[in-house]
């Protein structure tokens, strides 16, 4: 999936079936070549801040979109909502959490830590493509980003 | 009356007439012709009474007087004398020596005899009943003595004084029959003496005897009358007359009868003129009037007779040699025994100056000495009657005054009973005050035990707040709270309070046995303990020396237990009744004290095992808790994903390879579908059901017409064929997002079993009844078994078949769970195919309830 066109939409989820629905469903409206799949919060953590394996990654073109899962082994969706929201030059990307989890804890977590948006994956797997879509137009194509 | 009366005289006639008229009288009448006759009477019978003739064959009457006088017990016999000797020399001589009474001759027979009678009557009284007591008070001891011996002599008892005061306390406390007193003395004198007596009620009849000095003092003497001398005698004159003088006037008496002689008796009048002829008429024409006259010839001699007998008028001739009739009649007036006879003045010349003169001197009347004897006649029987009058008049006044004088003295004796009884008053109202002063410090103790009671709970405090006050209070050097280890047989102090310090806290132990009897205790006694019976050791030597010689145990008992007891202890072995009944009201009031301490001792730890429990139950019920909330979030994450990938796959397969599947694959992915979302229902209910539990409710005030509302926009969509009817809803207070719950749950299952029925229509509605309000959701649906009611609010129960109506059986368990965190409650009513009326109540007053 290595392109040398810029990555748009990062996703950052440990469950590879959901990895491949998601994908599924960005690519039915014509995202999915531009989207970088990461399995969990460590590589997430590296692959925008240009580090590990991802040191040669261009840092001033961070990705337009991140959707992120809460519940990973080794660091979690949280803790990579907190690094890139206290960091002053990834502060502005978007950030999307889609997680399984409808516990209050999390989404308040989640938007003190100032997410963009707060997704509950149904599981109604239609409404899913429903959602992800939505989203992925909404931030990539649609919304501005300052610099 | 025994005795004789003994008539003395040389005429037969006047000792037969005598004689006879005494024996009319019932008295046996010895008649004497001469002094030898009358002696030898004298010595074998016994005499009463003696009339005798002055002059007598064998010599005078008057030395017949003498010799009676000095006989055994003849001091006290009465002797009246017949004379015809109207010289006042004669007649003060029979007085001097001691004659009671003058009779002139010619004698008046009634007369003779009711003096006699009247002398023997008197005589009857006082002198027999008690032994005559006479006080001399004179500064010259010489004379005092000579005096004292010789009134010792005629039988008399003595008193004596130096002195006027000394004499006037003496007279106050023997009250003596007569008194002798000194004209001159230093200090008061005699008449300060005599007017001082005058003065009290209980001594003004007291008869008095002046002594003048050897010096004839005129102002002395008359000073010596005025202030109420009974009679005076000089000092020179011998010791005899004296006596005489005395007896006199004891015989003179007392009582108010001296002062008004009978009425009847003849009136004695002392006639003094210097001319011997005026004078010899003038005594025989009253003699024939039936006057007793007394003849004297100078102011002096008038005088003189005067001081030794009264007189009921006085005819004074204006001019005379010597001593005048105007300076006679001033002395008379102006001794207090004599001014109220009546002066008749006896004048030659009818001058006005000498009438004014005479009158002005005191006389009381005049007459012309060249009058008719009509005249004077009529002039002295008026001065008589007048002088009767007054005499009447006076013993009435008299008698008032007494009868005053008594009440005043009644009166001040009332006073000093009274007096004594308000101080006896007084001193009982202040010993009741102070007993009432103690008995409030008393109370005051126990109250402030009682207090300390309430508001002390720690046994250490109280008996620090208590012991000190009741160590003041009992009055003794210390007092110390004991309590009772049975079980070592010892006692140990609770606290202790000394003279200097208070002891708190235990540490300090000794035998049970110094508490004395424990039986005796455990009934109640409290116990005497004599330090010195106890046996020997450091305990004993430790109470000695700090002064504890006894000490009293007062058990302190509280529901049948003797706990210890309250002992205090100082250098006596002797303990007041007060001592103890305070000590046992205390001791009973720390008894309970102790009871509750050790009460609250023991529902204080009781409490600490609670709390510890309820803190091992509550960290359990945390880690539950914990646990449940993992198990939810592993549900609502693990779970899920799964379930999305199975839904996700068999959508992609009926996407990507449906032309490969025939109608059977086609159903076959349906179903697979179709359980995978009922299955995600059943999560997400089953996770909100979890979550209603456990989330903390966020109350605010709620428009629930605008929930209601929301959430029939929700729903309806999905069901047009339902109408549905929104009336007005009473506001509530709760939690917003819960309560939307509770809507959409009540609403959906009214559309969901109502959709299929002709007509299907849903009213929601509301009241408020009391202090609760009530929401009603009410559907024409398929409604439901009331027998199966049971089972309506259950988790997983429904009283519906799955292909008859979609459902988890948690939506109504959600919806009780909601309305009773709310502190209200739910409730639905129903019949199959005729609806269903499902309602909560919610408490006006909003939610107090936090917890599930």
């Amino acid at each position: 999936m290595e392109s040398l066109e810029p990555i748009e939409i990062l996703l950052v989820e440990d469950n590879p079936k959901d990895a491949e629905m998601t994908l599924r469903a960005l690519r039915s409206h014509n995202l999915g070549n531009r989207v970088f799949w990461v399995k969990d919060g460590a590589e997430a953590l590296d692959f925008i801040f240009c580090r590990g394996v991802y040191a040669s990654r261009d840092a001033a073109r961070p990705p337009k979109l991140v959707l992120l899962d809460l519940k990973m082994p080794k660091v979690d969706g949280i803790e990579v909502l907190r690094q890139v929201k206290a960091d002053e030059r990834m502060r502005a990307i978007p950030v999307v959490v889609m997680t399984s989890s409808n516990e209050e804890r999390d989404v308040t977590e989640s938007y003190r830590l100032g997410v963009n948006s707060y997704i509950v994956k149904p599981i109604d797997f239609a409404a899913f493509l429903e959602v992800v879509a939505k989203i992925g137009l909404y931030w990539v194509l649609t919304n501005r980003v300052p610099g | 009356m025994s005795g004789a009366v003994m008539i003395v005289d040389d005429s037969l006639t006047v000792r037969m007439d005598l004689v006879e008229a005494f024996s009319a009288e019932g008295l046996r009448a010895i008649g004497c012709e001469n002094i030898a006759k009358a002696r030898a009477v004298l010595a074998v019978e016994d005499v009463a009474l003696a009339v005798l003739d002055v002059l007598l064959p064998d010599g005078s009457g008057v030395e017949l007087v003498r010799e009676i006088r000095a006989m055994p017990g003849g001091a006290a016999m009465p002797i009246l004398m017949l004379s015809t000797e109207a010289e006042v020399r004669d007649r003060i001589r029979g007085l001097a020596i001691g004659s009671d009474d003058y009779a002139g001759k010619p004698y008046e027979r009634d007369y003779v005899v009711a003096r006699a009678l009247e002398l023997l009557g008197r005589r009857a009284g006082p002198s027999q009943a008690r032994q005559t007591t006479v006080l001399v008070i004179d500064d010259s001891a010489t004379f005092r003595n000579e005096l004292c011996r010789a009134l010792e002599r005629e039988g008399y008892i003595v008193l004596s004084a130096a002195s006027g005061e000394e004499g006037l306390r003496s007279a106050a406390l023997h009250r003596p029959s007569a008194i002798i007193v000194d004209g001159v003395l230093p200090g008061i004198d005699g008449a300060t003496v005599i007017r001082k007596l005058r003065l009290d009620a209980a001594m003004r009849q007291t008869p008095c005897v002046m002594l003048t000095g050897s010096t004839l003092d005129r102002s002395a003497e008359l000073n010596a009358l005025d202030a109420g001398a009974d009679a005076f005698v000089r000092k020179e004159e011998n010791m005899e007359l004296v006596l005489a003088r005395l007896a006199a006037v004891l015989r003179a008496g007392s009582g108010p009868e001296r002062a008004t002689p009978s009425l009847h008796s003849p009136k004695k009048i002392l006639a003094v003129d210097d001319s011997e002829t005026y004078l010899d008429a003038l005594t025989s024409t009253l003699r024939g009037e039936g006057y007793d006259v007394i003849a004297a010839r100078s102011g002096d001699e008038a005088l003189e007779m005067l001081g030794a007998q009264p007189v009921d008028c006085i005819l004074l001739d204006r001019i005379m040699p010597g001593l005048d009739g105007t300076d006679a009649c001033r002395r008379i007036k102006a001794s207090a025994a004599t001014r109220d006879i009546p002066i008749i003045m006896l004048t030659g010349s009818e001058s006005r100056e000498a009438i004014i003169e005479g009158l002005s001197a005191g006389a009381d009347d005049y007459v012309l000495k060249s009058s008719e004897d009509d005249v004077l006649k009529a002039r002295l029987r008026a001065q008589l009657r007048r002088r009767q009058i007054e005499d009447e008049s006076r013993h009435i006044r008299l008698e008032l005054l007494r009868k005053e004088l008594e009440a005043v003295d009644r009166l001040a004796q009332q006073e000093r009973a009274h007096k004594t009884e308000l101080e006896r008053q007084l001193a009982e109202i202040r010993r009741t005050q102070e007993a009432l002063a103690k008995h409030a410090e008393r109370l005051s103790i126990v109250h402030e035990i009682d207090r300390a009671l309430i508001g002390e709970i720690d046994l250490h405090a109280l008996a620090a707040v208590v012991l000190q006050p009741l160590r003041t209070l009992l009055g003794v050097p210390r007092v110390v709270v004991n309590l009772f280890d049975f079980a070592a047989g010892e006692v140990e102090w609770l606290a202790a309070a000394g003279r200097r310090r208070t002891h708190i806290g235990p540490g300090v132990r000794y035998p049970l046995s110094f508490m004395g009897d424990l039986e005796a205790l455990r009934r109640g006694e409290p116990q005497v303990i004599d330090t010195h019976e106890l046996p020997s050791g450091p305990e004993k030597e430790a109470l000695l020396t700090s002064g504890v010689r006894a000490y009293m145990a007062v058990p302190m008992i509280a529901a049948n237990e003797l706990l210890g007891a309250l002992s205090f202890g100082g250098e006596h072995t002797q303990f007041t009744p007060e001592q103890a009944t305070i000590a046992r009201e205390v001791a009973t009031q720390l008894a309970i004290a102790i009871t509750q301490a050790r009460l609250f001792e023991r529902v204080k730890r009781h409490a600490e095992e609670l709390e510890q429990k309820v803190r091992e139950r509550t960290s359990e019920l945390e880690v539950a808790n914990r646990e449940l909330e993992a198990f939810s979030y592993s549900v609502s994450h693990d779970l899920r994903a799964p379930l999305r990938a199975v839904d996700g796959y068999a959508l992609m397969l009926q996407e990507d390879y449906t032309a490969r599947l025939d109608d059977e694959g086609r159903r076959l992915l349906g179903v697979i579908r179709g359980s995978a979302a009922q299955m995600g229902r059943l999560i997400d209910d089953l996770l909100k059901f979890s979550q209603v539990g456990r989330k903390p409710l966020a109350s605010a005030p709620l428009d629930m017409r605008a929930l209601a509302a929301e959430s029939i926009g929700e729903l309806s969509p999905a069901y047009p064929t339902v109408r549905v009817e929104l009336r007005e809803l009473p506001a509530a207070t709760g939690d917003r997002a819960l309560l939307k719950h509770v809507w959409m749950n009540l609403i959906g299952n009214a559309l969901k079993y109502s959709a299929r029925s002709d007509g299907a229509r849903i009213e929601i509605s509301g009241r408020v009844d009391g202090a609760e309000n009530v929401y009603s959701v009410r559907d024409n649906g398929a409604g439901f078994d009331m027998r199966y009611y049971d089972k309506l609010f259950k988790v997983f129960q429904r009283l519906h078949r799955e292909d008859e109506f979609e459902g988890t059986g948690v939506g109504l368990a959600i919806v009780q769970r909601v309305v009773v965190r709310h502190g209200g409650r739910v409730w639905g009513e129903g019949a199959v195919a005729d609806g269903a009326c499902f309602s909560f109540a919610l408490p006006t007053g909003g939610t107090s309830n936090g917890k599930p």
